[in-house]
């Protein structure tokens, strides 16, 4: 990137030297590029939405431990329950984490068990399991017995008590699971899948414009025959096919759908079959006009080989559409990536990811209809987001419309 | 022009044979053959059968003869036998072919009669009220995820409005009502459907039908025939739209195969029985006859719309030849 700009920065300069008004400041390449990004409003606004969801993207697991709940973390006694309620944790969540207790305190248990007996709460001579189903079945209604009691132990356990009563902002879904929570790993499966489905089609296609806008000849015909078919095929019903049969079978895929997201990288595998052809067709027609320019002739004339004229002097001056194509490919495979999930050939759950809540929120439209808004409305943001990102971009990068 | 023709037909079938088989090879990778779906159905199946009815439908052989056998029976208008539906394929296709085009028709139909006004007009008054707002619908409409808006619109008019019904083509019963009643209640399934692909394509309509008519107010005829004191409406439908009419024919030319590919999710969405509908279903049912046949004329169609798209661009431009 650096360097593309740097080459960009000295040409425009260079040709309107003797013009120089003295009173403008000079300014480089990427300052002109962001004060003109800066100018197209919804751009920036796009651009925001990006950074925040990326954040949340990231930052998902610090967001689970802060809100003190797990995502997969079932409750089906509340399920749909609305937004902004306070919930208590199911009879397995208690007793598990009381377990959990029992075991992290393992050297005060004995005297916190003599002192709950000597309360009377629980029989003389009870157990940890006597403990641990008295207080899972009690649940908050014993933090009034435990109150008097002064030890440290009790203390500990009538705020590990007070954890039994979760707040759900938005509410749960279908099996009890919070729902922000669930969006915001959805967030994170989304802009993932889309980021690497992007790049991983903007390198296929850089590799096949390259070769056949720098070879030309049958070369590029048979190349740009292939993509020209793609181009025109209708991209839904083919990822259905693609998406729905085994293609571990095949070679080589094998080794990229595999392990515990075996449904995250089929999906990433489909959509970027489908999606390459256009950074082709691009890099190709940029490397036509930049092939019969003069550095590349004098490369040549110096003795450089092919891969190393088209990685070194060539590809840096198809960067900056390519970025552009690449931004606009991310909302396009988020969308895409969504309506696979949401027929049910994408992410499987119980992995989050936008398309696959909304399915299940299909089924309950009657009774829980916000199910259904809140994800739909974040892809729809999302992918507004990134097309206004990839309009401000191309018009920033574009050298023609650089305004002084 | 002829040859021309004729050329674009033999290329566009030498692609539809090609995507026949390739199609036919990955469809061999769905989980589980005819027969394995069989043999799990069937406690008291031994292997010896499953052998003997991998022998009889010829599944033991290689996939290039599994094609040629499949092709051959294609060809000879045996298309097979659903596998969910248990009935020929043949019986399937023709109604869903016709649901579809109905749905997909009309969109097109009412996304064209509201949206090329609106370009239109919008175009002759650049950045007025009408073209902001014009706008503003063009660019919701490209944006939001047929899946989603499709949902928006159950959940307005059939959950908390109940004017129409959420999904579905025909009521239980519609055999028995007369003529009149029974197509009033096709209607009634068909508008949300429809509403929802044409609001997802009235966007490019109206962005497209804006810039040509603004293109084409730029030329200096226009300057000319107003200068020679032409009426206002000659000079803007005569001179002006029929000039702008050359690109907004070709976008919907090209948005014909959309007819055909393009309703999948929101007919699955809607349980509307068209041929999108019955190629996911198929697909999700391991249903390989069916799925093969309806995802082939799904191919074929749009393939053949994009060829007269084609064709159309040299009847209506005559600037554009291709001998």
């Amino acid at each position: 990137m650096t360097d593309s700009t740097q080459q960009a920065a000295q040409e425009p300069e260079g040709k309107g030297g003797e013009g120089f008004d003295e009173t403008v400041e000079a300014k480089s390449m990427l300052q002109i590029v962001i004060s003109q990004f800066r100018d197209h409003r919804l751009a920036v606004v796009g651009f925001v939405f990006i950074c925040f969801f990326l954040f949340v993207g990231i930052f998902a697991d610090l967001i689970s431990l802060a809100i003190n709940i797990d995502p997969d973390e079932q409750n089906l006694t509340e399920r749909y329950a609305p937004m902004g309620s306070t919930l208590e944790r199911s009879y397995d969540q208690r007793e598990y984490e009381l377990e959990q207790f029992a075991k992290r305190n393992a050297d005060a248990m004995p005297a916190l068990l003599a002192e709950l007996s000597g309360a009377g709460i629980l029989n003389a001579g009870a157990d940890n399991e006597a403990f641990i189903s008295h207080f899972a079945g009690r649940s908050v209604a014993a933090l009034p017995e435990l109150r008097p009691l002064t030890s440290e132990a009790a203390g500990d356990l009538s705020s590990a008590i007070e954890e039994f009563m979760t707040f759900h902002l938005l509410g749960t879904d279908e099996a009890g699971r919070d729902v922000l929570l669930r969006l915001v790993y959805g967030t994170r499966i989304s802009i993932f899948v889309g980021i690497i489905v992007a790049l991983a089609a903007a390198i296929i296609g850089l590799f096949i414009g390259s070769l056949a806008g720098y070879y030309g000849g049958i070369m590029d015909a048979m190349l740009m025959r292939v993509t020209d078919s793609l181009i025109a095929l209708p991209r839904l019903p083919f990822m259905i096919v693609f998406a729905a049969v085994d293609l571990k079978q095949l070679p080589l895929l094998d080794l990229i759908i595999s392990g515990e997201n075996e449904s995250i990288w089929k999906v990433f595998v489909v959509l970027v079959i489908f999606s390459w052809m256009t950074v082709a067709r691009l890099v190709r027609g940029s490397i036509l006009s930049i092939r019969e320019r003069e550095f590349v002739l004098a490369a040549r004339t110096l003795g450089a080989r092919d891969i190393w004229i088209i990685f070194r002097h060539i590809t840096p001056n198809v960067i900056a559409p390519l970025l552009v194509a690449v931004t606009l490919g991310v909302g396009e495979s988020i969308l895409s990536e969504a309506a696979l999930s949401f027929l049910s050939l994408g992410i499987q759950p119980p992995t989050p990811s936008w398309g696959n809540m909304l399915l299940n929120a299909k089924e309950m439209i009657y009774e829980a209809p916000h199910l259904i808004l809140l994800p739909g409305v974040l892809i729809l943001i999302t992918v507004m987001s990134f097309n206004f990102f990839g309009d401000g971009l191309q018009d920033a990068i574009d050298p023609k419309a650089i305004r002084r | 022009m002829t040859t021309y023709i004729l050329r674009r037909f033999l290329q566009t079938g030498v692609v539809v044979i090609i995507l026949s088989f390739v199609t036919f090879a990955v469809m061999a990778l769905m989980p589980g053959d005819p027969v394995d779906l069989r043999a799990s159905a069937d406690p008291h199946i031994t292997p010896e059968d499953i052998e003997r009815l991998r022998e009889l439908y010829g599944l033991d052989k290689p996939l290039i003869i599994r094609y040629k056998n499949w092709a051959m029976e294609v060809l000879q208008g045996e298309l097979g036998f659903s596998r969910t539906y248990r009935i020929p394929v043949t019986d399937l296709i023709g109604d869903r072919l016709v649901n579809s085009v109905i749905l997909s028709g009309s969109a097109l139909f009412v996304a064209l009669l509201i949206g090329i006004p609106l370009g239109v007009f919008s175009g002759l008054k650049p950045n007025s009220k009408l073209d902001y707002s014009a706008n503003m619908i063009a660019f919701a409409g490209i944006s939001t995820p047929s899946f989603f808006l499709a949902l928006l619109l159950i959940l307005l008019f059939a959950v908390q409005l109940s004017w129409f019904p959420a999904s579905g083509t025909l009521s239980p019963g519609n055999s028995e009502l007369s003529f009149f009643d029974g197509l009033l209640d096709r209607l009634n399934h068909l508008v949300l459907p429809m509403l929802s692909l044409t609001a997802l394509q009235m966007g490019v309509y109206v962005r497209y039908s804006r810039s040509s008519m603004m293109e084409a107010m730029r030329n200096d005829f226009i300057r000319t025939a107003k200068a020679k004191g032409m009426d206002r409406k000659t000079v803007i439908w005569v001179h002006g739209f029929r000039n702008a009419l050359i690109p907004i024919v070709t976008i919907v030319a090209l948005s014909l195969s959309f007819l055909f590919s393009g309703s999948l999710i929101t007919e699955t969405v809607f349980g509307y029985q068209g041929i999108g509908k019955l190629l996911y279903d198929s697909i999700i049912g391991n249903d390989f006859n069916v799925a093969m046949v309806s995802f082939m004329i799904t191919i074929i169609m749009v393939l053949l719309m994009n060829l007269l798209a084609d064709l159309l661009y040299a009847v209506i431009d005559p600037r554009i030849s291709y001998s």
